[in-house]
């Protein structure tokens, strides 16, 4: 018998395992953060505006996927649940999705800043101080996913979010002083998470075996 | 007599039904749910089938909880619900155990 002792261990574990266990979530943050690291090369293919129209399809056709695939692989194997919807709840999927749609917006403006923008032209290289944005995405990321991290007791989101911010800083450095269009360094953060949610999708499906009988 | 013994005296009225660790750890996910299937009941508190089924048994006979049989595709689905008397166990098993065990120190 597990060692479920109180109603939040209890409220964790419901989530842990509705959410974080088979790695599909993981999967769907490392595909977002490839997606993104090709955001310049895109954009000079296609505009600003079809840049942006491309990076909110992609995003659709990833959180559906994500979804079909819980639905196929996890929900037979862990059991259907439908969340309780307690004011309570509400309040911290509110301030929840109210930080994510933050921390997006902050990092799409990063995107959009004047030496993002100008990708022709290698801009010239700049201190500390022109990276401002970038260190407020590295301590917004770094503090959302830490936060998340801490409620869930889901230690790997920790290293997600300041590896994502700190790729995100290192992406912009190299864009501003060697001209790098392809940001490399969130490519490769995403590829982590992506490898690291294939891995839990393994041990997930080895842990949780298909029932050949639902009761 | 303190308000410490009346708290005390309480813990020995404290229903049975819900003070045992495997029922009580199904009622706690309950609580925290809307509905949940056996599969994930199973899953969450790692109870064997015979131990979970014969637990719910007890549990719906008393009226604390739910059970709706239904299909999922073609494959038969059992739906577990807390009902608002079970809801209602669950907070005053909370309370008596809160105020009984909560002054203690070790």
């Amino acid at each position: 018998m597990s060692e479920l002792t109180d109603f939040r261990q209890i409220q964790r574990r419901i989530t842990q395992l509705t959410t974080f266990e088979d790695g599909f979530w993981d999967m769907l943050l490392g595909a977002i953060f490839i997606h993104l690291s090709s955001y310049n090369l895109t954009r000079e293919l296609l505009g600003p505006g079809g840049n942006l129209v491309l990076y909110f399809v992609v995003l659709g056709l990833l959180v559906t996927a994500q979804l079909v695939l819980r639905n196929l692989v996890s929900v037979p194997r862990i059991g259907h649940v439908k969340a309780r919807r307690s004011p309570k709840m509400l309040l911290v999927l509110a301030l929840t999705a109210g930080m994510v749609l933050v921390t997006f917006g902050v990092l799409l403006l990063t995107f959009l800043s004047p030496g993002a923008v100008q990708t022709q032209v290698p801009p010239e290289p700049s201190g500390p101080r022109g990276y401002l944005v970038e260190f407020i995405v590295l301590l917004a990321m770094g503090g959302l996913f830490s936060l998340m991290g801490y409620l869930f007791q889901v230690r790997r989101l920790y290293l997600y979010g300041w590896m994502l911010g700190t790729a995100n800083l290192a992406s912009i450095y190299m864009e501003h002083n060697y001209g790098w269009t392809f940001l490399l360094p969130l490519a490769i953060a995403g590829g982590v998470i992506l490898l690291i949610g294939f891995l839990r999708l393994v041990r997930f499906l080895q842990a949780y075996p298909l029932r050949l009988e639902q009761r | 007599m303190g308000e410490f013994d009346s708290d005390l005296r309480e813990l020995g009225e404290v229903d049975r039904l819900v003070h045992e660790p495997a029922r009580l750890m199904i009622l706690m996910v309950l609580y925290n749910v809307d509905s949940a299937d056996f599969t994930f009941l199973t899953n969450v508190t790692e109870l064997t089938d015979g131990n979970l089924s014969s637990h719910l048994s007890k549990l719906e006979a008393a009226g604390y909880v739910e059970i709706e049989k239904g299909y999922a595709g073609k494959k038969p689905r059992t739906t577990l619900r807390l009902t608002e008397t079970g809801r209602q166990a669950v907070d005053a098993y909370r309370s008596t155990m809160g105020k009984a065990l909560g002054n203690l120190k070790g």
